[in-house]
């Protein structure tokens, strides 16, 4: 007796479960026939960089009016660590079901020349880039006796090793300062942790350089305590156009930051497609986030999709692997 | 066997210190001058090499103090160092690790609560109904309010 | 100015919305908080899409009542599993479980609920009136300060495995040990991966946590199954729980400790970098060192829970200090609470003030109403946390473990993470087999990399001169109570020794 009613509810349970477990398991094959049913559940956008951070802010903004967009629920993961190569790996190595993307940016270049992972934007399939930055700067305490990065360069000339220059390995602040050594700069070059703890270390006086991006070191421009060298952007935001670019000084050093989402490798390329369509249609056409992130950055609307983009991607990751080298022997 | 318990923990920590320095030698070492990533590693490790080796040697000079009243302790307790149970829970909570993203969180934890709950109750007690019903309902629930009501995603198998 | 205020407390106090989501956040939060895998940061992820729908004010104290609900949470499972639910509350445990065990358990839950409720507000005093002077304080640690603190912090291993200190410091070791597991900080050299990608992040504190304190318990619960003799704690909560479980006369005299306690947890709430995962164990350390009757730590005695509880809520406001005045936030929870603010395009810095008063009133009005919503909901759930305690633990066990595994996998949306768990587990069984304290592990791995990371950058930013920790003077400072550490706790152990023999 007791064997038959154990039959009966583990029966009732196994059914129960087939019909609540089965619901989620059935709909990632149905993804796979093309991207009409896409998206039938979550989907993930996987950050490299700590939350409160630009990279951060610009896939969740984005995120937040895709949903509406593509009528889909879109979860930001931040997996921190490596210099974004934890979560470049994940991505890379995971599901491509197209419920999962990487939300990097120009760092991902930057990774593979330095040396940090063995594989750049090639390693995935590329939604777009969906944004770019208003520049990163050069920024020093306002009473740092240098006023522009050309001075910056001589002054580290004639205190060798004494400027102490924050870079991240895998970066872009290392490109820069690369690029300035190129310059002739003879800096100390080190490790500040993230773009706060820069900020901070800066203010604190244990560093004397910092590449920030606007966003973060803007009140204490205002306040008076940071100042600004130059901007490294390829050419002058609307929102800041006070600051100088180092390229006009004769500098050669420019780039540009520009924030990417990208695909593992393998995903339906009609999912790619409507993904891309949809974020290019927020990008271009949304108001409310052309204002916010004009509010919060400073940025202008900005993307690139399909042939363009993979041009571009090609045209950044040669820009850095100029230098893999140098990146690598440096460590 | 117990006397000799701190002569093999700290034994044991001796082999893993000498492993963890091993492999330690092969971080790769960068000429800039500064500290690089073997550093600590290798501190660690001699330093653990040391702690343990005095373990060892404390273990010994007690071994040697107790070598007197062996014979009355030795047979008190006769349990053995690892219980079968032990070894059955390990195996349940490695299959259940195992099992998850094959069956999926759900089937999983249903599984696996059957057989753990079923471990830890006494032969005498064991209500099979009431331990079908805790797991699957327990189970259920869990899965409901997180996966469903939260949104946290959870393992799904192959299967569902 | 005076409208500012008004204005940032009426959005928060006279908003029935706001308080009903604070009060669902409180409530969540603890719940994440008590159980052990799922954390205040979890949740708090998960609800930053609702705060989209919010106003700012209502979206950060929604927030900020998950934050403190989930830091508190973890007292409940520390004090009745003997599991931290949060790395916060690992300190909790030492005292917690053997007061549970001797029929006090409701004592030490009202203890600890009523003590993270007076840490929260202390730290809420120093946010509303000491922020810039502790900022600028903040601002002056660079590496070299980080790294002697770490040292000092870690000398504390010694006063913790005051019984057996070869057994304490090797275990500490371990925990520094696992902390190398990973990319090593600075150049990202892969350290004991062995090629697997999975271990490049190394291992999660949560995992490592869970994994040695809870899966242990629960191997440990197999034991006793065999033996027979198993540890029923059913029969002591037959008791009545009167208001708080303690007196007056206990609540006075922990004062002075909990005072104590809060300034540890806003001093390492300020620094960014450090989190209420280190200030819980250090204020119970300092607790236990200073305390005139030490060996009572670890028997059942409040003031451990006092010193825990106090500490880790007090660093919640720490945090949000420099995350205001510098736009830095403490750790990481407060790098999502930055996130969140700046969706809503207030970015927090010295202009906050002038930018946007109206949400620095209604942050700290949040506090303070859900520091008082977290000591309600846990006051009016006391009694049913003590009930958890009827369940028999061989079935309790269980299904603890099967919730651990959720959060296990919550951490990274991995099932690696779940295998480290149980690898883990495996360790804490063999060292608690073998003797070896536990909270030295947790504590060297927590503090292993800041330690190695503010060290090795301390010699790149001094060009190699190691004379330099000394000619910093806080950090001269704090290696020299280091020192001073070591000795004094030598010393104590070395009478000990002498008395006892």
């Amino acid at each position: 007796m007791k064997k038959k009613l154990l039959a009966g509810l583990l029966t009732i349970a196994m059914t129960a479960a087939a019909l609540t477990g089965c619901g989620n398991g059935g709909s990632s094959d149905s993804a796979q026939e093309g991207s009409d049913g896409w998206p039938q559940k979550a989907v993930t956008f996987v950050c490299p960089w700590s939350a409160g951070g630009d990279t951060d802010f610009n896939i969740r903004t984005l995120a937040k009016y895709l949903e509406k967009e593509l009528d889909a629920t879109i979860t930001i993961v931040n997996t921190t660590g490596g210099g974004g190569s934890v979560a470049s790996n994940d991505v890379k190595n995971g599901k491509n079901d197209g419920y999962t993307f990487l939300a990097f940016d120009s760092a991902i270049a930057l990774n593979k020349a330095s040396g940090v992972t063995d594989f750049g934007y090639e390693a995935f399939d590329p939604v777009a880039m969906y944004a770019k930055s208003t520049g990163e700067l050069i920024v020093v305490r306002a009473d740092y006796p240098v006023d522009t990065v050309q001075e910056l360069v001589d002054y580290s000339k004639e205190h060798p090793g004494e400027v102490k220059f924050a870079a991240n390995t895998g970066g872009t602040s290392y490109y820069a300062a690369t690029k300035l050594k190129e310059a002739g700069a003879d800096f100390n070059i080190v490790n500040s942790g993230s773009s706060s703890e820069r900020v901070a270390a800066l203010l604190g006086n244990h560093i004397d350089v910092s590449i920030n991006s606007m966003g973060v070191v803007e009140q204490y421009l205002q306040t008076g305590e940071l100042k600004i060298l130059g901007n490294m952007a390829t050419e002058v935001p609307e929102a800041y156009s006070d600051y100088p670019l180092v390229k006009d000084e004769g500098i050669d050093l420019a780039y540009d930051l520009v924030y990417n989402l990208l695909a593992p490798k393998g995903t339906d390329s009609a999912i790619v497609e409507k993904l891309s369509a949809a974020i290019e249609k927020v990008v271009n056409e949304n108001a409310d986030y052309a204002e916010e992130i004009k509010t919060a950055y400073g940025q202008t609307p900005f993307v690139v999709s399909g042939d363009d983009m993979m041009q571009a991607f090609q045209a950044e990751d040669d820009m850095y692997m100029e230098y893999a080298d140098e990146f690598q022997s440096a460590n | 066997m117990r006397k000799y318990k701190e002569i093999i923990s700290g034994g044991v920590m001796l082999l893993f210190a000498a492993v963890y320095f091993g492999i330690g030698m092969t971080i790769p070492e960068f000429n800039d001058g500064f500290i690089s990533s073997d550093f600590m590693p290798k501190l660690y490790g001699i330093i653990l090499m040391l702690l343990s080796g005095i373990q060892i040697i404390m273990g010994v000079r007690a071994l040697k103090t107790n070598q007197a009243e062996d014979g009355k302790t030795e047979t008190q307790e006769n349990t053995s160092f690892i219980v079968p149970e032990v070894v059955v829970a390990f195996i349940f909570l490695i299959l259940y690790v195992a099992l998850l993203n094959v069956l999926g969180f759900l089937l999983s934890t249903i599984l696996f609560l059957l057989g753990m709950v079923t471990l830890f109750t006494q032969k005498g007690e064991r209500n099979v109904v009431k331990i079908v019903l805790i797991s699957v309902i327990f189970s259920v629930v869990v899965y409901l309010i997180f996966a469903k009501g939260f949104g946290l995603t959870l393992p799904e198998g192959l299967i569902g | 100015m005076t409208s500012m205020i008004l204005e940032g407390f009426s959005s928060i106090l006279l908003n029935p919305t706001c308080l009903l989501w604070m009060t669902l956040g409180t409530v969540v939060g603890i719940i994440f908080g008590s159980i052990p895998g799922l954390t205040a940061t979890m949740a708090m992820a998960m609800f930053i899409p609702v705060t989209y729908a919010l106003s700012a004010e209502e979206g950060i104290a929604l927030l900020l009542a998950l934050y403190i609900g989930g830091t508190s949470g973890g007292l409940i499972s520390a004090i009745l599993l003997n599991i931290p639910g949060t790395p916060a509350s690992i300190a909790t445990c030492m005292d917690g479980r053997p007061m549970a065990e001797k029929g006090q358990a409701g004592k030490a839950l009202g203890v600890g609920i009523v003590f993270s409720f007076i840490g929260t507000i202390v730290g809420l005093a120093a946010l509303v009136l000491i922020s810039p002077t502790l900022s600028s304080i903040a601002i002056k640690f660079g590496p070299h300060e980080y790294f002697a603190i770490t040292v000092f912090s870690l000398t504390l291993i010694i006063t913790l495995s005051s019984e057996n200190l070869v057994k304490g410091l090797i275990t500490g070791l371990l925990g520094l040990m696992f902390a190398t597991v990973g990319l090593a900080p600075i150049d990202s050299t892969a350290r004991y991966t062995f090629g697997n990608v999975s271990l490049n992040s190394g291992f999660n504190i949560l995992i490592v946590l869970v994994g040695i304190y809870a899966v242990s318990e629960i191997i440990g619960t197999a034991e006793s199954v065999h033996s027979g003799n198993r540890k029923d704690l059913s029969v002591v909560t037959d008791f009545k729980v009167k208001g708080f479980g303690f007196t007056m006369k206990e609540f006075v005299s922990q004062i002075w400790g909990a005072i104590r306690a809060s300034a540890i947890g806003i001093a390492l709430g300020i620094l960014p970098g450090i989190g209420n995962g280190t200030s819980n164990m250090l204020a119970y350390t300092v607790a236990k060192n200073q305390s005139k009757h030490p060996e009572k730590f670890g028997t059942g005695c409040i003031d451990g829970i006092v010193a825990s509880e106090t500490a880790n809520n007090a660093t919640i406001p720490g945090t949000i200090i420099p995350l205001l005045t510098l736009g830095i936030p403490g750790d990481s929870t407060a790098a999502l609470l930055l996130g969140a603010l700046v969706m809503k395009g207030i970015t927090p810095g010295p202009l906050i003030f002038q930018q946007n008063g109206k949400v620095v009133y209604a942050i700290y009005a949040a506090i303070g109403v859900s520091a008082l919503l977290m000591l309600l909901v846990e006051f009016f759930g006391l009694k049913w946390f003590v009930k958890i305690l009827k369940v028999p633990t061989h079935i309790l066990m269980p299904l603890v473990f099967a919730l651990c595994i959720v959060g296990a996998f919550g951490t990274n949306n991995r099932v690696f993470d779940c295998g480290a768990l149980i690898f883990f587990g495996f360790i804490g069984y063999l060292l608690k087999k073998g003797d070896y304290p536990l909270s030295p592990l947790i504590l060297g791995f927590v503090l292993g990399e800041i330690m190695e990371l503010n060290f090795r950058r301390a010699i790149s930013y001094s060009n190699g001169n190691y004379l330099e920790f000394f000619t910093h003077p806080i950090s001269c400072v704090f290696l020299i109570l280091a020192f001073f550490s070591i000795v004094m706790n030598l010393r104590s152990i070395y009478k000990k020794k002498k008395q006892a023999a």
